[in-house]
């Protein structure tokens, strides 16, 4: 299997108020192409760290990441933000959608860079927006629809651009138990179905057990597969 | 959808906000274009014909020395010179000395007045031949006609204050020009009632081209060198702006108030886009993890402030372009707006005001008046403002500035060299409030813009 | 009960960067109200110190100005035995003719201007009280010499001791300069008023000057020179009314000044709105809980006026601080109604300064005033929710 994801001996240290906190002392991982991937650990093992450095959104402070056969540590920030439009789809905790943007638009959002015709554009949003199931929604804007909704917009907006990797960071953390279960439904389909390659960092097991592979961080490291933390 | 889209989005995503600073930038527009107006009007008045050769001749020492009539026939046998003729400023007062019943009053010849200013007709030729034959009857420029209702046949009476002695004037002709705004009266009639010849305070000489006005100036200056009465000879623009050069400095006066006005709504608009830039800190953030580049994100915020400061200002040069050169129109908006707030603004004060306790009866009553107030208030301010704009359009008569302010204000009519100004102001504002802004956007990191938490 | 304004200072000076701009751009439209009017002022200033209680000036009936006046050598016999006129030390009657003359001299600056040219009697001096001579010496009668004011020697050429100037067919002499405290004699010429008259090729006079021996013969001599038939054809005047009238010139100014400043405010009160509207707006859980705490609408209201009331303060503040440079900076200008320049200087004075704070803080509290409101209407369930 091709991998989509490689790090090695990845670390990052960062000043908080004078002091060195150590947010990731060595991270290794391959995230195979089409794998649905959960990370899991507590509070401070550097699960969204990871994460944020794979989408190309923080860098490492030593060791190598590549991503889609890019080197991140490589490439400028402009680069950077190229290829996250081309290849890496992100959904957030909080949605983010943009408020004075109805649902359509916002999914449109990221296909504005893509060098797409204009009709060409809204056909992709509507599919995506018809892939979420709310394509009866698409000129509503975000406040008139509920958090589970918000949060199926934002997956619209992340599989836009066809990326081939989606990225996740507590996307159920703001969700009902319903919606929540909606949501990751439509991860699993984007994974089976579409052959995504899905990386979600959640601390919350249920929305794991949705995932193909879960592995778990400990200060900084990643544990062997199928080795969870003490006392978790 | 397109950037743009997003962008004008963006820009009216707080239509309050967008609207204020508007408001603001438009104000500020009309004032500098205002401004800029009333310093053209003064420093290069219109109908002022550059391409026509003429020449003021004058006492050396000041306007208020006078010069001996024998000057016009040794001027005239100069080369190059096509017709001459005396001009004499009577001054004087018609009906009281208020400011806006004066007006410019001239001695001069008639037939040789209209030889010199080729520009201005009599309104019927036969207007000329009854001037010759009346000696005690003027002309009055058209646009004085106007401002004051004079008529042919009207009979005027213009005190003396330099001379000792009032003119008994019959109205004969109406001056057709650029700009006639003066009264002519014959000059040997204020010869007869002097009983004496009266000096010449200029004369103003047609030359038969431009390159031979330079020549004339000095040889007439040299003409009467060294005599009782030494004349300064000028074009007749440099003789215009040596008025304005006495008011003083106005231009750096007029500049440096433009500049303070530019800096203020500078600073305005600049903090309402850093204000909106800032709560949506989440929201740059979020463009940039989907893929906008630095440059992206600077290009929407610049563009988000062109398009407030483009609201703006259009709406200033749009005020300064069609309303300010009414007086009417001038009045019955500001007017309407005056009574929207003059109603609107307290009935929103009781709304708030009307305490809300009390039991019962009482109580319910209060509440249904404030429920009242809240649904027609705005309603009815609006309706008010409204209804007064209109009447006021339908009352108000149709004068122009000169009339409206007493002779206070020549013209509010905004040249288009003035409009372009707006347009470069408008669009510096725009880039100038947005900039900064839009720099700090395009270096913010991802991270730190998700964990703002505004 | 009210909320105290420490709570809403506080407020102000924790989004100092968003409030000062506000207060900054409030402070120019101060700075502008208050450097335009000083520049009126100083104008009028100009006039007002140039009459004197005593002196009477007597001009021909119909004449408006000194300039298109005329008074005959015979009428300055007539007037000169009038009773009631002070004697001075030299035990002559104090009447002084005059003779105001315009002549176009070059310029420090560049190019040229109208200089108002006095011709005066050695009564002239002596009557004017806040006049001295600061350098040289009195003009002798019969001669070419000049006095030149202070305020001249600032705009003209020519104008130290021992210089010479042309005026209309010969040379002058500088003989002196005088101070005449600020006031429109200040840019003047000064000669011989014979002597003027014939370089300046006219019989008459201009004007008379009569000094009154006390304030309460003043009112008097007007009358006497009214009802004295071989005197009438004049007009007497207290010279102080003369000169009062002339401050009307400095009305197009003030009216530009006032015009300019609320136009100016204006913009500045949508900005102080905007601020406002920001502030209620990241403010409105503080507003609901301060309400649940039991504070009435009215409170809010009051509470955020005050806030707004304490930017335009602040504005009106800075703008008069801002202004304060350009007091003293001298100008010149041209009196219409001698047809010649005047030199003054922009004054500004406490009142002044008072007034363009009072300004600052209404630009304030009218800005302030529809965002107080929307804050005293805020739901308090809204309220509540909103800072969750």
């Amino acid at each position: 299997m091709p991998v989509a994801a490689r790090t090695h001996e990845l670390s990052k240290v960062y000043t908080l108020s004078a002091a060195e906190v150590v947010a990731l002392n060595g991270a290794t991982i391959e995230v195979e192409r089409g794998d649905f991937l959960a990370l899991m650990g507590p509070s401070g093992s550097g699960k969204s760290t990871l994460l944020h450095i794979i989408a190309g959104i923080d860098r490492a402070s030593s060791g190598t990441c590549e991503v889609l056969g890019y080197d991140l540590s490589e490439m400028g920030e402009t680069d950077l933000a190229t290829w996250r439009n081309q290849y890496v789809g992100f959904v957030f905790q909080s949605f983010n959608l943009v408020p004075v943007l109805s649902a359509l638009e916002n999914v449109e959002l990221p296909l504005l860079l893509t060098g797409l015709k204009s009709k060409e554009r809204r056909r992709q949003a509507e599919m995506a927006l018809d892939l979420v199931g709310l394509a009866d929604r698409m000129h509503h804007t975000p406040r008139q629809l509920s958090g589970g909704q918000q949060q199926r917009i934002a997956v619209a907006r992340a599989i836009a651009a066809d990326p081939q990797l989606i990225l996740c960071d507590e996307p159920t953390g703001n969700l009902d138990a319903q919606s929540a279960d909606a949501v990751l439904g439509m991860f699993r389909t984007l994974n089976e179905k579409l052959g995504k390659t899905i990386i979600m960092v959640t601390h919350d097991p249920h929305a794991a057990s949705s995932a193909r592979t879960v592995r778990y961080l400990e200060k900084g490291k990643l544990l062997p597969p199928g080795q969870k933390p003490q006392d978790w | 959808m397109t950037l743009l889209t997003y962008m004008a989005k963006n820009a009216f995503g707080n239509p309050r906000r967008t609207a204020l600073t508007g408001l603001s930038l438009a104000v500020s527009l009309a004032l500098i274009l205002v401004l800029q107006t009333i310093l053209l009007e003064i420093t290069k008045p219109t109908g002022l014909d550059e391409s026509i050769p003429r020449i003021v001749v004058r006492h050396r020492t000041s306007l208020t020395m006078q010069l001996p009539r024998p000057y016009e026939a040794k001027l005239r046998r100069l080369p190059g010179i096509v017709a001459i003729v005396p001009f004499n400023w009577f001054g004087g007062v018609w009906k009281d000395d208020r400011f806006e019943n004066f007006f410019p009053r001239f001695g001069t010849e008639p037939e040789k007045y209209f030889q010199v200013f080729v520009e201005n007709s009599p309104r019927d030729p036969a207007m000329l031949a009854a001037w010759k034959a009346t000696k005690n009857g003027c002309f009055v420029g058209d646009k004085l006609a106007a401002r004051h209702g004079f008529k042919v046949g009207d009979d005027l009476i213009i005190k003396g204050d330099i001379y000792p002695v009032d003119l008994e004037l019959k109205v004969v002709g109406i001056l057709v020009g650029p700009k006639c705004e003066e009264l002519l009266f014959r000059l040997d009639y204020l010869d007869d009632l002097l009983g004496e010849t009266t000096r010449a305070g200029t004369y103003f000489v047609l030359a038969d081209s431009g390159p031979r006005v330079d020549v004339l100036l000095p040889e007439m200056e040299a003409m009467f060198r060294n005599s009782d009465a030494e004349v300064k000879a000028e074009t007749e623009q440099s003789f215009a702006l040596s008025f304005v050069e006495m008011l003083g400095n106005i231009k750096l006066f007029i500049n440096a108030l433009v500049t303070v006005v530019v800096i203020a709504v500078l600073m305005i608009a600049a903090s309402t886009m850093s204000l909106a830039i800032r709560e949506r800190t989440r929201e740059v953030a979020t463009l940039k993890a989907v893929g906008f580049t630095g440059g992206h994100v600077m290009f929407l915020i610049v563009g988000e402030g062109m398009v407030v400061s483009m609201v703006g200002g259009g709406l200033g040069l749009l005020l300064a372009w069609f309303v300010l050169p009414v007086p009417k129109y001038f009045i019955s908006i500001g007017a309407g707006i005056l009574t929207l707030a003059v109603i609107g603004l307290p009935l929103l004060l009781v709304s708030v005001l009307l305490p809300e306790t009390g039991r019962g009866w009482y109580r319910r009553g209060l509440a249904r008046l404030r429920a009242a107030i809240e649904a027609y208030g705005p309603g009815l301010s609006v309706f008010a403002g409204v209804m007064v704009t209109l009447l006021l359009l339908q009352a108000m008569p149709s004068q122009d500035w000169v009339a409206f302010s007493g002779g206070m204000i020549q013209s509010m009519t905004v040249r288009p060299e003035t409009m372009y100004l707006g347009v470069a102001i408008t669009l510096i504002v725009g880039l100038g409030s947005s900039l900064w802004p839009a720099w700090s956007a395009s270096r913010l990191s991802v991270l730190d813009g998700l964990r703002n938490q505004e | 009960m009210a909320i105290p304004l420490k709570y809403n200072l506080r407020h102000v000076a924790r989004r100092w960067k968003t409030t000062s701009t506000t207060v900054l751009s409030i402070g120019l439209v101060v700075a502008v109200f208050v450097s335009v009017l000083s520049l009126a002022n100083g104008l009028s200033q100009a006039f007002v110190a140039s009459g004197d209680p005593l002196n009477v000036l007597v001009l021909r009936k119909g004449s408006t100005a000194e300039t298109n006046s005329t008074v005959r050598r015979a009428d300055y016999y007539s007037a000169k035995f009038l009773p009631g006129i002070a004697t001075g030390s030299d035990g002559l009657p104090m009447v002084a003719v005059e003779t105001i003359n315009i002549a176009s001299l070059a310029k420090l600056s560049g190019g040229s201007s109208n200089a108002a040219i006095r011709g005066i009697s050695p009564a002239s001096l002596t009557m004017r009280a806040g006049l001295t001579l600061t350098e040289g010496r009195m003009v002798a009668p019969g001669l070419n010499e000049l006095l030149v004011g202070a305020g001249a020697t600032t705009r003209f050429k020519n104008t130290k001791l021992g210089d010479t100037i042309r005026l209309v067919k010969s040379n002058w002499k500088v003989v002196g300069i005088f101070d005449a405290s600020r006031s429109s004699f200040d840019s003047e010429f000064w000669g011989d008023v014979e002597q003027l008259n014939r370089e300046f090729d006219r019989s008459m006079y201009s004007s008379m000057v009569l000094r009154a021996v006390s304030p309460e013969a003043v009112e008097m001599l007007i009358n006497t020179v009214e009802t004295t038939q071989k005197l009438s054809n004049l007009k007497a005047q207290r010279e102080v009314a003369y000169y009062a009238e002339q401050t009307k010139s400095s009305a197009p100014i003030q009216f530009l000044g006032v015009m300019i400043s609320v136009i100016m405010a204006v913009g500045a009160t949508f900005a102080a709105m905007n601020a406002m509207y920001a502030s209620v707006a990241s403010r409105a859980w503080e507003i609901a809980t301060l309400r649940v705490l039991g504070f009435s609408r009215g409170s809010i209201l009051l509470s955020f006026s005050l806030e707004a009331l304490a930017i335009g303060f602040l504005g009106g503040v800075i703008g008069g601080i801002l202004a304060l440079p350009i007091n003293g900076v001298t100008t010149g200008t041209t009196n219409y109604s001698s047809f010649s320049e005047i030199a003054f200087a922009f004054q500004i004075t406490p009142g002044l300064l008072v007034s363009g704070v009072v300004f600052a803080s209404i630009i304030g509290v009218v800005g302030g005033f529809l965002p107080a409101l929307q804050a005293s209407r805020i739901p308090i369930i809204d309220g509540l929710k909103s800072g969750s």
